[in-house]
């Protein structure tokens, strides 16, 4: 807990970062710290560090060049304690970091078996790409990225929302009449919900980390499909459009 | 396409291809060459995000900064979510944007599904 207290304090920062930032960061670090369904505490700080180290990754640099990212072979930069996870794990890490466009439902569907589930898949994208945007957000700024919370005691309860099922996506995801109480308020009682909100639904605790740091980032979810709403942003809503639409294509991404 | 919708409820008109060809055709968006300049900084040139934020600033403010920095993020997010999980585009936004995808030639990416 300290570390996310020290990591989040701005007071040295040359710019005035809004407290809704900083609360939804200091969320998300905690979130990152606790067990969660699939995973311990430990095992998701592994993550975590892993998807840091793939931002340097020389096997990553070399990858992205190559018509195929199969045809580069090697070994990534190592993490601290990426020993807690297997190498197939690490490799999907680094590829959601680098060289997300070409993942396959191929590669996805190889990597389940009996000691990794779709809710292993899901929590750890869940922790990857939270760590993802948060240090994107401090090196845009110019700023350190923030030091890693201290990873919390607990043991995961393999929880799974009942009305998961494949439909349209890789991953099992829930339609908003398929929730069941325990995840009822996760699309907050809307009839319809966008796929990118829907893929993340196995794990009902990822769907509300990313609301937080959506709110603090963009827009709070509820007010996305409304064209004039800003949100708690200065930019005009085109503005913020133009950004996000641009992030998507130098990503070489369709949604 | 969000962009093209905010715009439209503005009464206003948008270039959608500065999405595609980046910061040298000017959207018509205030600050659009510096809004597009500090994307590409951030995600092709680290060297050049100083220059990038001071250009920024000096159009639209240090909170304006502030609130990109925070959009980016949460779009490297969101398209990793998509790219990872293998969503296609929701079905009635594959319907609104047929000609925006064909045009800007969103449809050849390498990520691109529609629902089906």
């Amino acid at each position: 807990m300290s570390a996310s207290r020290q990591a989040f304090d701005y007071r040295q920062s040359p710019f005035p970062i809004p407290r809704e930032k900083s609360d939804a960061y200091r969320a998300a670090w905690r979130y990152i710290a606790s067990p969660g369904n699939w995973w311990t505490g430990s095992e998701r700080l592994a993550i975590a560090r892993t998807a840091r180290a793939a931002e340097n990754c020389s096997l990553c640099d070399r990858r992205a060049a190559a018509l195929s990212p199969l045809a580069v072979s090697g070994a990534h930069d190592p993490a601290e304690s990426q020993d807690l996870l297997a190498d197939e794990v690490v490799d999907t890490i680094h590829r959601i970091c680098t060289d997300s466009a070409r993942l396959t439902g191929s590669r996805v569907a190889e990597l389940i078996n009996d000691n990794f589930s779709y809710g292993h898949y899901v929590e750890m994208l869940s922790v990857v790409v939270t760590v993802v945007s948060i240090d994107s957000f401090h090196q845009v700024l110019g700023l350190p990225v923030p030091l890693l919370p201290e990873p919390l005691d607990g043991i995961p309860d393999n929880y799974l929302p009942a009305g998961a099922a494949i439909d349209v996506a890789w991953v099992p995801m829930i339609y908003p009449e398929n929730l069941t109480e325990t995840e009822a308020d996760i699309y907050f009682g809307a009839p319809r919900m966008g796929n990118v909100i829907r893929a993340m639904s196995l794990i009902p605790d990822a769907v509300r980390m990313l609301h937080t740091l959506s709110a603090a980032q963009y827009l709070p979810t509820p007010q996305v499909m409304d064209m004039g709403a800003t949100g708690s942003l200065t930019l005009q809503r085109p503005q913020t459009e133009l950004l996000a639409a641009r992030t998507s294509a130098l990503n070489d991404c369709f949604y | 396409m969000m962009l093209r919708g905010s715009i439209e409820q503005r009464g206003e008109a948008v270039e959608l291809r500065t999405i595609i060809a980046g910061a040298d055709i000017d959207s018509g968006i205030k600050g659009s060459a510096v809004l597009v300049g500090l994307v590409e900084a951030a995600l092709q040139n680290p060297a050049e995000l100083a220059s990038a934020r001071a250009a920024l600033v000096d159009v639209l403010g240090v909170p304006a900064l502030v609130d990109a920095a925070g959009v980016i993020g949460n779009f490297q997010r969101m398209v990793r979510i998509a790219d990872a999980t293998g969503i296609p585009v929701d079905t009635a936004t594959a319907a609104v944007t047929a000609d925006i995808r064909e045009e800007l030639g969103l449809n050849a990416f390498v990520s691109a599904r529609l629902e089906t």
